[in-house]
């Protein structure tokens, strides 16, 4: 009976150190599954209501004057230090730099605000942002882009921006906005603007004896077609040796990049205006694939994907005579073995139309410190940043001021003309792959590799395209 | 009786307090991989499956849709695409990586000097980063510079564009596969021959057996449960394992020629942020692996020999 009483009161504490591990292992069991669930994702909240906790728009709307003043310091956030958080991309370890130097700068100007880079690849940009969002972290300033800001726009995941903008948003290039205004409301602040053109290889041209595309401007001939004809005579050679004349953007089926620009000079749409059907099938987007097929397969002037595999660009190599470019390209052709040229747009029977990869600046529904997030917005893009942004030699402007200013001239390599970034930039046309844009895309390589393997001919390929695109748009 | 004794100590009869304790003991030590596998692999599981009757596109909260990703399912044609391209690469992988491995592995359980150093080298590509094995066979199947086109040239045949071709595309992975896949079913089957019994070789030798029936009527029954074994692991890793040697070489190009399943998944998930439809198709990819492991279970009866088994 002792021994009976005795033992109990260790089995007591046996049971209890049992109870105390199995609740200390439950605990952060329940913690951890609970926090998986779908049903976490947090529910937008109203932007008006995000909006309603920054102190005025009015106030908000100067921040590009407060920016540039020390004095802004006074603000209320200076009293409480804020870490903002921006989810960008870049480039290059160059390209970080300058990021990281921007946001010093903001910082500078701005005590009591520091900027937290999150730099994340642009190949997962997207995934990265959007597991942010539904785990309720969402950075205070994220890096839009055109190819899938209606995801964001639609999923109500961005704040409005517009009475923020009323103000400020008259120093941007119109077409600059256009991007990103979407059901009559702003949703960035643009900060980069690429607007196409064309780089080529002068030491080709004059190798070759061909004309240059300056003379042909200058004669107002610089079409599609006589691009085709010049890229037909600078094509040839075999193995090492071999060259082509016309690197279509390294993916002819490309719609945003590239192919949208021919379509529209050939007075083309790719959808129709409410945006609920394809037009692939149209004669003037059938005729510039067809025009696009017949140089990769006839005249062998467009380098094949195998062509350029395992080459970022092939331009560089010298192995191309004119190539579709972006400034963002200009870097890459420093130590060129060849002469640079750089020309505009080809007009076709309508233009030249341009298009655009701009980059501006969201403020994720959710972001805690909307008026400084907006500051640091307007900041990346504005005559204060200018002097360290567009040194990069990556960005064209997006405001009005700097398209002309010493600082963006400054930024050009010597075989950059100013003059076609200018030319570029006023004839951008703002699109946006509507619909689900990365699915719409692969269905439209997957029709447009068929026609590059000879499987199908291009009025085929083209509807089949239309045919899986068209359900995507809903 | 008992309830009487339990009645006045207040406890469960003493027999039974041992398994008890040893239970809960028990259960205590396997706590982390419990809490491991709740959360990180039923947990994921039983939500994919709950998602998978959902319309759920990441940035909105998801939508109840009853069976409507299964009824999408049925009419998408990349479902069938992506299904058939699996099959294909599976069906001519998986058989041609165990026979390569098979006699690989005969060969390096010969009594040879330096056969050690051999067996490493043959095990090698196995080890290889996957990464970096998919962008060394691209350039080997680069039409205009690639080993295998020089291959050819040199036999005086024509050259062909391999991953660039519609036709040769999946062939191409294949061979990927092969040169990848063989090292550890190799090795096992490497085990299994050394656990044959030396003595079943003497007697068949004795009665005059020659190479081939001892190979067909000893090395092959003895070694059925190791083949057995490879080939469930093969068709499992097959449908689920080259998502990087695509994606890294064609990206399920051209015209979706190689568009295997996994890389669809990951397509209608991590591009498209499709959860709900992604979560369908990873679970119509599980019932086809346990329907196709429970074939090949059933069909084991027929010819996989386990020493000792008594034949009913």
């Amino acid at each position: 009976m002792e021994s009976a009483e005795s033992a109990r009161p260790r089995i007591v504490r046996r049971r209890d150190a049992l109870k105390a591990l199995s609740l200390a292992a439950a605990l952060p069991l329940l913690q951890a599954c609970s926090s998986g669930s779908p049903s976490a994702s947090p529910q937008p909240t109203s932007p008006s209501a995000s909006l309603s906790q920054a102190p005025s728009s009015a106030g908000a709307s100067s921040a590009a004057a407060t920016a540039t003043q020390p004095a802004a310091a006074a603000n209320a956030s200076s009293a409480n230090a804020v870490k903002l958080q921006g989810a960008y991309w870049s480039s290059s370890p160059e390209d970080h730099q300058v990021f990281l130097n921007v946001f010093k700068a903001f910082s500078d100007r701005n005590p009591g605000v520091s900027v937290d880079f999150n730099d994340i690849p642009s190949d997962s940009f997207t995934q990265k942002v959007t597991t942010m969002i539904v785990g309720g972290t969402p950075p205070d300033t994220m890096e839009l882009h055109p190819a899938w800001v209606l995801n964001y726009i639609n999923a109500h995941q961005l704040n409005d921006l517009t009475d923020m903008m009323k103000t400020d948003r008259q120093a941007y290039i119109p077409a600059q906005l256009d991007f990103w205004t979407a059901t009559g409301k702003l949703w960035g602040v643009p900060y980069y603007s690429g607007p196409s053109f064309i780089f080529y290889n002068k030491s080709l041209f004059t190798k070759n004896k061909v004309k240059l595309p300056e003379d042909y401007q200058k004669e107002g001939n610089w079409t599609w077609d006589t691009l085709r004809e010049i890229s037909k005579q600078l094509s040839g050679g075999s193995g090492a040796n071999r060259t082509f004349g016309w690197d279509a953007a390294q993916d002819a089926s490309n719609l945003q990049f590239y192919t949208s620009v021919p379509i529209w000079d050939n007075q083309g749409e790719l959808v129709n205006q409410d945006e609920t059907a394809w037009l692939l099938d149209t004669e003037p987007v059938v005729q510039v694939m067809q025009w696009h097929a017949d140089m990769y397969l006839k005249d062998k002037s467009i380098p094949m994907p195998s062509d350029m595999q395992g080459i970022s660009w092939l331009f560089r190599t010298g192995k191309v005579g004119m190539a579709w470019a972006g400034k963002f390209r200009s870097i890459e052709l420093a130590n060129a073995e060849f002469e640079v040229g750089m020309i505009g747009t080809p007009k076709g029977k309508v233009g030249p139309i341009n298009r655009d990869g701009p980059n501006a600046s969201g403020l994720p529904v959710g972001t805690k410190h909307v008026p400084e997030a907006y500051k640091l917005a307007l900041f990346i893009g504005s005559p204060d940043a200018a002097p360290i942004y567009l040194a990069s030699g990556r960005p064209v402007p997006v405001r009005s001021d700097l398209i002309a200013s010493d600082v963006f001239q400054k930024s050009l390599k010597p075989y950059e003309r100013i003059e076609v970034y200018q030319e570029s930039i006023k004839t951008v046309r703002a699109w946006r792959v509507p619909g689900k844009g990365p699915e719409e895309g692969r269905a439209f390589t997957a029709e447009w590799q068929k026609v590059l393997v000879g499987q199908e001919d291009v009025p085929t390929a083209m509807k089949a395209a239309k045919a899986a695109m068209d359900p995507l748009l809903k | 009786m008992s309830t009487s004794i339990a009645s006045l100590t207040g406890r469960l009869p003493r027999r039974r307090r041992p398994w008890r304790r040893q239970t809960v003991e028990g259960y205590l030590c396997i706590l982390p991989w419990l809490v491991g596998f709740l959360c990180f692999t039923a947990g994921p599981m039983l939500g994919s499956l709950v998602l998978s009757f959902t319309d759920w596109q990441i940035l909105s909260p998801p939508r109840f849709i009853a069976l409507g990703n299964f009824q999408h399912l049925v009419a998408d044609p990349l479902f069938y695409q992506s299904l058939y391209n699996t099959a294909y690469i599976s069906l001519f992988s998986v058989p041609l990586q165990l026979a390569v491995a098979l006699l690989v592995a005969i060969g390096l359980n010969q009594k040879l000097r330096g056969v050690n150093v051999f067996r490493t080298i043959f095990f090698l590509p196995s080890q290889m980063p996957l990464v970096a094995s998919a962008l060394l066979w691209l350039w080997i199947f680069n039409p205009d510079y690639g080993l295998a086109n020089v291959f050819l040239t040199a036999l005086g045949l024509p050259t062909v564009k391999w991953l660039f071709d519609v036709n040769l595309a999946k062939p191409s992975i294949v061979l990927i596969t092969l040169w990848g896949g063989i090292g550890v079913p190799m090795l096992i089957f490497l085990a299994g021959l050394q656990g044959v019994p030396e003595t079943l070789y003497e007697a068949a030798s004795i009665d005059g057996a020659g190479t081939f029936r001892r190979f067909w009527h000893i090395t092959l029954p003895m070694l059925s449960p190791v083949v057995f074994f490879n080939l469930i692991i093969g068709i499992i890793a097959s449908f689920q394992a080259y998502f990087t040697l695509v994606y890294v070489t064609t990206q399920g190009g051209p015209a979706n020629a190689t568009l295997i399943y996994i890389i669809y998944l990951f397509f209608k998930a991590f591009q498209d942020f499709q959860m709900g439809y992604a979560s369908t198709l990873a679970w119509i990819l599980f019932l086809v692996v346990v329907v196709l492991t429970g074939i090949q279970f059933g069909l084991a009866r027929r010819w996989v020999y386990y020493e000792g088994e008594e034949r009913r």
